[in-house]
Protein backbone atom coordinates (compact mmCIF):
# COMPACT_ATOMS: atom_id res chain seq x y z
CA UNK A 1 0.00 0.00 0.00
CA UNK A 2 1.77 3.42 -0.67
CA UNK A 3 1.74 5.70 1.70
CA UNK A 4 1.74 9.43 0.16
CA UNK A 5 4.54 11.13 1.64
CA UNK A 6 4.76 15.21 2.71
CA UNK A 7 7.67 17.17 3.89
CA UNK A 8 8.03 19.40 6.56
CA UNK A 9 10.08 21.87 7.58
CA UNK A 10 10.96 23.30 10.63
CA UNK A 11 11.51 26.88 11.63
CA UNK A 12 15.43 26.65 11.95
CA UNK A 13 15.63 24.94 8.18
CA UNK A 14 15.03 20.88 8.96
CA UNK A 15 13.29 18.63 6.95
CA UNK A 16 10.85 15.78 8.06
CA UNK A 17 9.22 13.46 6.11
CA UNK A 18 5.95 12.15 7.65
CA UNK A 19 3.23 9.78 5.69
CA UNK A 20 0.21 11.96 4.92
CA UNK A 21 -2.00 10.33 6.96
CA UNK A 22 -0.12 10.78 10.19
CA UNK A 23 0.46 14.47 9.05
CA UNK A 24 -3.16 15.59 8.88
CA UNK A 25 -4.14 14.91 12.41
CA UNK A 26 -3.10 18.16 12.49
CA UNK A 27 -5.80 20.28 11.23
CA UNK A 28 -3.78 23.06 10.13
CA UNK A 29 -1.84 20.08 8.01
CA UNK A 30 -4.95 18.80 6.91
CA UNK A 31 -6.47 22.09 5.68
CA UNK A 32 -3.28 22.53 3.69
CA UNK A 33 -3.45 19.07 1.88
CA UNK A 34 -6.78 19.84 1.03
CA UNK A 35 -6.12 23.01 -0.53
CA UNK A 36 -3.55 21.01 -2.81
CA UNK A 37 -0.60 23.25 -1.30
CA UNK A 38 1.97 20.93 -0.05
CA UNK A 39 3.95 20.12 -3.10
CA UNK A 40 7.28 21.72 -2.01
CA UNK A 41 7.04 20.95 1.31
CA UNK A 42 5.23 22.91 4.43
CA UNK A 43 7.04 25.07 5.84
CA UNK A 44 6.14 25.94 9.95
CA UNK A 45 7.50 28.93 10.95
CA UNK A 46 6.54 28.63 14.40
CA UNK A 47 7.88 25.73 14.69
CA UNK A 48 11.61 24.84 16.03
CA UNK A 49 13.26 21.42 14.86
CA UNK A 50 13.26 19.90 18.57
CA UNK A 51 9.27 20.81 18.86
CA UNK A 52 8.60 19.34 15.72
CA UNK A 53 10.12 15.92 16.56
CA UNK A 54 8.28 15.60 19.20
CA UNK A 55 4.77 16.54 17.61
CA UNK A 56 6.09 13.97 15.00
CA UNK A 57 6.67 10.99 17.23
CA UNK A 58 3.36 11.85 18.83
CA UNK A 59 1.34 11.85 15.52
CA UNK A 60 3.17 8.57 14.57
CA UNK A 61 2.04 6.93 18.25
CA UNK A 62 -1.11 8.23 17.66
CA UNK A 63 -1.84 6.76 14.26
CA UNK A 64 -3.64 4.38 15.38
CA UNK A 65 -5.91 1.96 12.84
CA UNK A 66 -6.77 -2.31 12.48
CA UNK A 67 -2.85 -2.30 11.70
CA UNK A 68 -1.63 -1.07 14.72
CA UNK A 69 -3.91 -1.24 17.53
CA UNK A 70 -3.03 0.25 20.88
CA UNK A 71 -5.34 0.14 24.15
CA UNK A 72 -6.40 2.99 26.26
CA UNK A 73 -4.15 2.59 28.98
CA UNK A 74 -0.95 1.86 27.04
CA UNK A 75 -1.74 5.32 25.06
CA UNK A 76 -1.86 6.93 28.64
CA UNK A 77 0.82 5.21 29.79
CA UNK A 78 2.80 6.41 26.77
CA UNK A 79 1.59 9.30 27.36
CA UNK A 80 3.35 10.20 31.24
CA UNK A 81 6.81 9.07 30.02
CA UNK A 82 6.48 11.31 26.68
CA UNK A 83 5.42 14.37 29.05
CA UNK A 84 8.34 13.77 31.05
CA UNK A 85 10.10 16.75 29.78
CA UNK A 86 11.44 20.41 30.62
CA UNK A 87 8.92 23.15 31.22
CA UNK A 88 10.01 25.05 28.30
CA UNK A 89 9.73 22.52 26.21
CA UNK A 90 6.36 21.76 27.35
CA UNK A 91 5.56 25.26 27.02
CA UNK A 92 6.80 24.83 23.47
CA UNK A 93 4.53 21.90 22.53
CA UNK A 94 1.30 23.88 24.20
CA UNK A 95 1.88 26.35 20.88
CA UNK A 96 3.07 24.23 18.26
CA UNK A 97 -0.16 21.88 19.16
CA UNK A 98 -2.05 25.26 18.89
CA UNK A 99 -0.67 26.37 15.85
CA UNK A 100 -0.87 22.97 14.25
CA UNK A 101 -4.24 22.45 15.71
CA UNK A 102 -3.70 18.84 17.41
CA UNK A 103 -6.34 18.70 19.78
CA UNK A 104 -5.42 16.10 21.49
CA UNK A 105 -1.85 16.54 22.06
CA UNK A 106 -2.68 20.32 22.94
CA UNK A 107 -5.74 18.33 25.55
CA UNK A 108 -2.65 16.43 26.76
CA UNK A 109 -0.10 19.43 26.93
CA UNK A 110 -2.51 21.92 28.83
CA UNK A 111 -3.99 19.22 31.12
CA UNK A 112 0.21 18.08 31.79
CA UNK A 113 0.62 22.30 33.21
CA UNK A 114 -2.69 21.80 35.16
CA UNK A 115 -1.28 18.99 36.87
CA UNK A 116 1.61 20.56 37.64
CA UNK A 117 -0.43 23.48 39.45
CA UNK A 118 -3.01 20.83 41.01
CA UNK A 119 -2.92 20.25 44.79
CA UNK A 120 -0.11 22.78 45.32
CA UNK A 121 -0.27 25.84 47.40
CA UNK A 122 0.27 29.41 46.15
CA UNK A 123 3.84 29.27 47.68
CA UNK A 124 4.47 25.61 45.50
CA UNK A 125 2.94 26.88 42.81
CA UNK A 126 5.47 30.16 42.70
CA UNK A 127 8.69 27.86 42.92
CA UNK A 128 7.30 25.87 40.34
CA UNK A 129 6.85 28.07 37.85
CA UNK A 130 9.77 30.85 39.11
CA UNK A 131 6.64 33.30 39.38
CA UNK A 132 7.10 36.67 41.68
CA UNK A 133 5.00 37.54 44.17
CA UNK A 134 3.84 40.89 43.08
CA UNK A 135 0.97 40.99 45.19
CA UNK A 136 1.12 44.53 47.98
CA UNK A 137 0.71 42.66 51.81
CA UNK A 138 -2.76 43.93 51.61
CA UNK A 139 -3.71 42.53 47.97
CA UNK A 140 -2.41 39.54 49.26
CA UNK A 141 -4.42 39.27 52.27
CA UNK A 142 -7.38 40.58 50.59
CA UNK A 143 -6.97 37.85 47.54
CA UNK A 144 -6.10 35.29 50.42
CA UNK A 145 -9.31 36.04 52.19
CA UNK A 146 -11.61 36.20 49.14
CA UNK A 147 -10.51 32.51 48.38
CA UNK A 148 -10.51 31.11 51.73
CA UNK A 149 -12.54 28.26 50.67
CA UNK A 150 -9.65 27.01 48.32
CA UNK A 151 -7.79 26.34 50.99
CA UNK A 152 -10.35 24.49 53.55
CA UNK B 1 0.81 82.53 48.84
CA UNK B 2 -2.10 80.81 49.29
CA UNK B 3 -4.30 83.73 50.18
CA UNK B 4 -3.37 85.65 46.73
CA UNK B 5 -4.33 82.60 44.87
CA UNK B 6 -7.56 83.00 46.10
CA UNK B 7 -8.57 86.49 45.08
CA UNK B 8 -10.23 85.88 41.63
CA UNK B 9 -10.16 88.65 39.57
CA UNK B 10 -13.44 89.23 38.23
CA UNK B 11 -12.54 88.63 34.48
CA UNK B 12 -12.02 84.73 36.01
CA UNK B 13 -15.87 85.14 37.56
CA UNK B 14 -17.14 83.23 34.88
CA UNK B 15 -14.82 80.83 34.85
CA UNK B 16 -16.22 79.99 38.69
CA UNK B 17 -19.51 78.41 36.95
CA UNK B 18 -16.52 76.30 35.11
CA UNK B 19 -14.34 73.24 37.48
CA UNK B 20 -11.54 74.15 35.90
CA UNK B 21 -11.10 77.67 38.08
CA UNK B 22 -9.00 74.54 40.23
CA UNK B 23 -6.02 75.12 38.20
CA UNK B 24 -5.95 78.91 39.20
CA UNK B 25 -5.46 78.08 42.82
CA UNK B 26 -2.00 76.90 43.31
CA UNK B 27 -2.48 73.34 44.82
CA UNK B 28 0.59 71.06 45.44
CA UNK B 29 -0.62 67.51 46.03
CA UNK B 30 2.84 65.83 45.69
CA UNK B 31 4.46 67.44 48.91
CA UNK B 32 2.41 64.58 50.69
CA UNK B 33 4.37 62.06 49.01
CA UNK B 34 7.70 63.29 50.21
CA UNK B 35 8.93 61.07 52.86
CA UNK B 36 6.29 57.84 52.04
CA UNK B 37 7.98 55.18 50.26
CA UNK B 38 5.55 54.76 47.06
CA UNK B 39 6.24 51.22 45.08
CA UNK B 40 6.64 52.32 41.25
CA UNK B 41 3.82 49.85 40.45
CA UNK B 42 1.66 50.39 37.53
CA UNK B 43 -1.59 49.39 37.41
CA UNK B 44 -2.51 46.04 35.95
CA UNK B 45 -2.73 46.01 32.31
CA UNK B 46 -1.65 49.33 31.75
CA UNK B 47 0.51 50.09 28.39
CA UNK B 48 2.91 52.31 30.15
CA UNK B 49 4.39 49.58 32.10
CA UNK B 50 8.48 49.69 31.56
CA UNK B 51 10.04 46.66 29.67
CA UNK B 52 10.02 44.11 33.42
CA UNK B 53 11.43 40.94 32.54
CA UNK B 54 9.23 38.13 34.11
CA UNK B 55 10.90 36.00 35.92
CA UNK B 56 8.27 32.92 35.07
CA UNK B 57 8.84 30.92 31.52
CA UNK B 58 5.25 30.28 31.56
CA UNK B 59 4.55 34.03 31.56
CA UNK B 60 7.41 34.88 28.57
CA UNK B 61 5.80 31.51 26.47
CA UNK B 62 2.22 31.26 26.72
CA UNK B 63 -0.19 33.95 25.44
CA UNK B 64 -2.86 34.79 28.02
CA UNK B 65 -5.53 32.83 25.79
CA UNK B 66 -3.36 29.68 26.15
CA UNK B 67 -2.77 30.38 30.06
CA UNK B 68 -6.62 30.30 30.31
CA UNK B 69 -6.57 26.87 28.75
CA UNK B 70 -4.55 25.78 31.27
CA UNK B 71 -6.74 26.73 34.00
CA UNK B 72 -9.84 25.39 31.97
CA UNK B 73 -8.56 22.24 32.75
CA UNK B 74 -8.33 22.89 36.43
CA UNK B 75 -10.98 22.40 38.85
CA UNK B 76 -12.28 25.16 41.22
CA UNK B 77 -10.59 25.00 44.10
CA UNK B 78 -7.12 24.90 42.42
CA UNK B 79 -8.60 27.87 40.87
CA UNK B 80 -9.45 29.34 44.16
CA UNK B 81 -5.14 28.88 45.33
CA UNK B 82 -4.07 29.91 41.70
CA UNK B 83 -5.95 33.33 42.19
CA UNK B 84 -3.07 33.73 45.14
CA UNK B 85 -0.18 33.38 43.24
CA UNK B 86 0.29 37.04 41.63
CA UNK B 87 -1.71 39.59 39.67
CA UNK B 88 -2.28 38.31 36.71
CA UNK B 89 -3.15 34.53 37.80
CA UNK B 90 -5.71 36.86 39.99
CA UNK B 91 -6.97 38.21 36.88
CA UNK B 92 -7.34 35.97 34.84
CA UNK B 93 -8.86 33.28 37.25
CA UNK B 94 -11.88 36.15 37.91
CA UNK B 95 -12.94 34.98 34.24
CA UNK B 96 -16.42 33.95 34.50
CA UNK B 97 -16.21 31.35 32.05
CA UNK B 98 -14.50 29.05 34.92
CA UNK B 99 -17.29 29.64 37.74
CA UNK B 100 -20.13 29.25 34.92
CA UNK B 101 -18.74 25.59 34.29
CA UNK B 102 -17.74 25.06 37.94
CA UNK B 103 -21.11 26.06 39.07
CA UNK B 104 -22.95 24.60 36.24
CA UNK B 105 -21.24 20.80 37.08
CA UNK B 106 -21.65 21.41 40.87
CA UNK B 107 -25.63 22.33 40.58
CA UNK B 108 -26.34 20.08 37.31
CA UNK B 109 -29.61 17.80 38.74
CA UNK B 110 -31.20 21.64 38.83
CA UNK B 111 -30.62 21.75 34.91
CA UNK B 112 -28.99 24.90 33.17
CA UNK B 113 -32.54 26.99 32.75
CA UNK B 114 -33.05 26.85 36.22
CA UNK B 115 -29.66 27.15 37.12
CA UNK B 116 -29.24 30.52 34.66
CA UNK B 117 -32.61 31.92 36.45
CA UNK B 118 -30.76 31.49 40.33
CA UNK B 119 -27.71 33.65 38.89
CA UNK B 120 -30.21 36.47 37.71
CA UNK B 121 -32.55 36.45 40.42
CA UNK B 122 -29.94 35.70 43.35
CA UNK B 123 -26.39 36.27 43.02
CA UNK B 124 -26.81 39.65 40.20
CA UNK B 125 -25.38 37.36 37.66
CA UNK B 126 -22.22 36.83 38.61
CA UNK B 127 -21.51 33.60 38.58
CA UNK B 128 -18.67 33.84 40.96
CA UNK B 129 -20.90 35.23 44.08
CA UNK B 130 -22.99 31.62 43.31
CA UNK B 131 -20.00 29.43 43.74
CA UNK B 132 -19.40 31.23 47.06
CA UNK B 133 -22.42 32.22 48.86
CA UNK B 134 -25.06 28.81 47.45
CA UNK B 135 -24.70 25.79 49.50
CA UNK B 136 -23.13 23.16 47.43
CA UNK B 137 -21.90 19.18 48.32
CA UNK B 138 -18.43 18.80 47.83
CA UNK B 139 -17.59 15.49 45.85
CA UNK B 140 -13.91 15.77 45.61
CA UNK B 141 -13.69 14.25 48.99
CA UNK B 142 -16.00 12.10 51.73
CA UNK B 143 -17.99 13.68 54.59
CA UNK B 144 -17.61 11.96 57.73
CA UNK B 145 -19.10 11.90 61.09
CA UNK B 146 -16.82 10.39 63.96
CA UNK B 147 -19.17 9.19 67.04
CA UNK B 148 -17.82 7.37 69.93
CA UNK B 149 -19.36 5.22 72.53
CA UNK B 150 -18.46 3.70 75.80
CA UNK B 151 -18.75 0.13 76.30
CA UNK B 152 -18.08 -1.70 79.67
CA UNK B 153 -15.72 -4.57 79.20
CA UNK B 154 -15.92 -8.13 81.09
CA UNK B 155 -14.31 -7.75 84.30
CA UNK B 156 -11.91 -10.61 84.19
CA UNK B 157 -9.35 -10.92 87.19
CA UNK B 158 -10.65 -8.34 89.33
CA UNK B 159 -9.73 -5.34 86.81
CA UNK B 160 -11.82 -2.90 87.92
CA UNK B 161 -14.10 -0.66 85.59
CA UNK B 162 -12.74 -1.92 82.44
CA UNK B 163 -14.05 0.77 79.69
CA UNK B 164 -13.86 0.61 75.91
CA UNK B 165 -14.37 4.04 73.73
CA UNK B 166 -15.82 2.52 70.75
CA UNK B 167 -15.69 4.83 67.50
CA UNK B 168 -17.24 4.43 64.87
CA UNK B 169 -17.82 6.62 61.68
CA UNK B 170 -20.51 7.52 58.74
CA UNK B 171 -18.71 7.94 55.34
CA UNK B 172 -20.65 9.88 53.13
CA UNK B 173 -19.85 10.45 49.36
CA UNK B 174 -21.96 12.58 47.23
CA UNK B 175 -21.71 12.37 43.47
CA UNK B 176 -23.16 15.65 41.53
CA UNK B 177 -25.43 13.33 39.84
CA UNK B 178 -27.65 13.14 42.33
CA UNK B 179 -26.62 9.80 43.67
CA UNK B 180 -24.48 8.86 47.00
CA UNK B 181 -22.84 6.33 49.17
CA UNK B 182 -23.07 5.40 52.26
CA UNK B 183 -21.23 3.19 55.23
CA UNK B 184 -21.21 2.98 58.64
CA UNK B 185 -18.42 1.02 60.21
CA UNK B 186 -15.32 0.98 62.76
CA UNK B 187 -12.75 1.15 59.83
CA UNK B 188 -10.57 4.44 59.41
CA UNK B 189 -10.73 7.18 56.78
CA UNK B 190 -7.83 6.10 54.88
CA UNK B 191 -9.12 2.19 54.53
CA UNK B 192 -12.59 3.19 53.82
CA UNK B 193 -11.98 6.06 51.05
CA UNK B 194 -9.69 3.32 49.21
CA UNK B 195 -12.75 1.37 48.05
CA UNK B 196 -15.67 4.53 48.80
CA UNK B 197 -17.03 4.39 44.26
CA UNK B 198 -20.02 2.42 42.46
CA UNK B 199 -17.06 -0.21 41.29
CA UNK B 200 -16.68 -1.30 44.99
CA UNK B 201 -17.93 -4.93 45.60
CA UNK B 202 -21.19 -5.73 47.73
CA UNK B 203 -19.26 -7.63 50.34
CA UNK B 204 -17.65 -4.27 51.36
CA UNK B 205 -21.17 -2.96 53.07
CA UNK B 206 -21.33 0.24 50.52
CA UNK B 207 -24.95 1.07 50.63
CA UNK B 208 -26.43 3.65 47.83
CA UNK B 209 -28.78 5.97 47.86
CA UNK B 210 -29.92 9.06 46.39
CA UNK B 211 -30.25 12.67 47.76
CA UNK B 212 -31.08 16.30 46.84
CA UNK B 213 -30.15 19.68 47.83
CA UNK B 214 -32.71 22.62 48.20
CA UNK B 215 -32.47 25.37 45.66
CA UNK B 216 -33.51 27.67 48.55
CA UNK B 217 -31.54 27.14 51.40
CA UNK B 218 -29.06 24.56 53.04
CA UNK B 219 -30.70 21.60 53.67
CA UNK B 220 -30.37 18.17 52.16
CA UNK B 221 -32.66 15.18 51.79
CA UNK B 222 -31.39 11.40 51.16
CA UNK B 223 -32.49 8.22 51.46
CA UNK B 224 -30.61 4.63 51.39
CA UNK B 225 -32.10 1.17 50.61
CA UNK B 226 -30.93 -1.57 52.96
CA UNK B 227 -32.13 -4.64 50.81
CA UNK B 228 -32.27 -8.12 52.55
CA UNK B 229 -35.83 -9.85 53.48
CA UNK B 230 -37.04 -7.28 55.28
CA UNK B 231 -35.55 -4.46 53.32
CA UNK B 232 -34.87 -1.23 55.45
CA UNK B 233 -35.24 2.74 53.77
CA UNK B 234 -32.63 4.94 56.18
CA UNK B 235 -33.98 8.78 55.61
CA UNK B 236 -31.17 11.01 56.30
CA UNK B 237 -31.70 14.88 56.84
CA UNK B 238 -28.69 17.20 56.65
CA UNK B 239 -27.76 21.08 56.65
CA UNK B 240 -24.69 22.63 54.96
CA UNK B 241 -22.40 24.79 56.82
CA UNK B 242 -18.82 25.70 56.12
CA UNK B 243 -15.80 27.31 58.42
CA UNK B 244 -15.63 29.57 55.67
CA UNK B 245 -17.85 31.40 52.84
CA UNK B 246 -18.03 28.73 50.02
CA UNK B 247 -16.07 26.19 52.05
CA UNK B 248 -19.31 23.90 52.67
CA UNK B 249 -16.99 21.41 54.63
CA UNK B 250 -19.38 20.72 57.30
CA UNK B 251 -23.23 18.72 57.60
CA UNK B 252 -25.25 18.67 60.63
CA UNK B 253 -27.25 15.46 61.06
CA UNK B 254 -30.34 16.24 62.04
CA UNK B 255 -32.55 13.20 61.54
CA UNK B 256 -31.42 9.66 60.92
CA UNK B 257 -35.03 7.60 60.52
CA UNK B 258 -35.12 3.85 59.70
CA UNK B 259 -38.43 2.76 58.15
CA UNK B 260 -39.75 -0.44 56.53
CA UNK B 261 -40.30 -0.54 52.87
CA UNK B 262 -42.64 -3.29 51.20
CA UNK B 263 -41.41 -5.36 48.17
CA UNK B 264 -43.34 -4.16 45.64
CA UNK B 265 -42.69 -0.51 46.08
CA UNK B 266 -38.62 -1.62 46.00
CA UNK B 267 -38.91 -3.67 42.77
CA UNK B 268 -40.83 -0.76 41.05
CA UNK B 269 -38.63 1.90 42.53
CA UNK B 270 -35.26 0.97 41.03
CA UNK B 271 -32.43 3.40 41.83
CA UNK B 272 -34.42 6.80 43.19
CA UNK B 273 -34.99 5.88 46.68
CA UNK B 274 -35.41 9.29 47.65
CA UNK B 275 -38.31 9.42 45.31
CA UNK B 276 -39.68 6.32 46.89
CA UNK B 277 -39.89 7.89 50.76
CA UNK B 278 -40.22 11.91 49.53
CA UNK B 279 -43.22 12.80 51.65
CA UNK B 280 -43.30 10.60 53.93
CA UNK B 281 -44.49 11.30 57.60
CA UNK B 282 -41.26 10.97 59.99
CA UNK B 283 -42.93 7.97 61.20
CA UNK B 284 -44.25 6.63 58.56
CA UNK B 285 -43.51 2.77 57.76
CA UNK B 286 -44.84 0.42 54.78
CA UNK B 287 -44.16 -2.46 56.57
CA UNK B 288 -45.91 -3.00 59.77
CA UNK B 289 -42.99 -5.60 61.34
CA UNK B 290 -39.99 -3.09 60.99
CA UNK B 291 -41.61 0.29 63.15
CA UNK B 292 -40.22 3.68 61.79
CA UNK B 293 -37.21 4.76 64.44
CA UNK B 294 -35.60 7.74 64.90
CA UNK B 295 -32.01 7.31 66.09
CA UNK B 296 -31.04 9.75 68.60
CA UNK B 297 -27.39 8.68 68.79
CA UNK B 298 -24.43 9.22 66.70
CA UNK B 299 -25.42 12.49 65.48
CA UNK B 300 -21.87 13.93 65.54
CA UNK B 301 -21.42 16.51 62.98
CA UNK B 302 -19.76 15.72 59.25
CA UNK B 303 -16.23 16.75 58.37
CA UNK B 304 -14.96 17.33 55.18
CA UNK B 305 -11.89 15.39 54.11
CA UNK B 306 -10.56 16.33 50.27
CA UNK B 307 -8.80 12.67 48.39
CA UNK B 308 -5.95 14.28 48.70
CA UNK B 309 -5.84 14.33 52.49
CA UNK B 310 -7.18 11.31 53.76
CA UNK B 311 -4.38 9.50 54.25
CA UNK B 312 -2.95 12.27 56.72
CA UNK B 313 -6.27 13.18 58.46
CA UNK B 314 -6.71 13.39 62.50
CA UNK B 315 -9.34 11.42 61.90
CA UNK B 316 -7.56 8.13 61.56
CA UNK B 317 -5.90 8.18 65.10
CA UNK B 318 -7.59 6.24 67.70
CA UNK B 319 -9.52 7.46 70.35
CA UNK B 320 -6.61 7.88 72.38
CA UNK B 321 -4.05 9.76 70.62
CA UNK B 322 -7.24 11.97 68.95
CA UNK B 323 -8.22 15.56 71.29
CA UNK B 324 -11.12 16.47 71.67
CA UNK B 325 -12.14 17.02 68.01
CA UNK B 326 -14.21 20.18 67.64
CA UNK B 327 -16.19 19.79 64.58
CA UNK B 328 -16.42 23.74 64.31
Amino acid sequence: MSSKMIVLMSSDGQSFEVEEAVAIQSQTIAHMVEDDCVADGIPLANVESKILVKVIEYCKKYHVDEANPISEEDLNKWDEKFMDLEQSTIFELILAANYLNIKSLFDLTCQTVADMIKGKTPEEIRSTFNIENDFTPEEEEAVRKENQWAFE
Amino acid sequence: MIGDALTIPSELESALRLRTVQYFITKRPWLDLYGVHVRPVPPFGSTSRKPHFDPALIHRCLPDELLFEVFARMMPYDLGRASCVCRKWRYTVRNPMFWRNACLKAWQTAGVIENYKILQSKYDGSWRKMWLLRSRVRTDGLYVSRNTYIRAGIAEWKITNPVHIVCYYRYIRFYPSGRFLYKNSSQKLKDVAKYMNFKASKSENLYKGTYTLSMSDDKIEAAVLYPGTRPTVLRIRLRLRGTAIGANNRMDLLSLVTSGVNDEEISSTEEDILGLVEGWEDDETHNPDIPAVSHKRGMTAFVFVPFEEVDESVLNLPPEKMDYYVTG
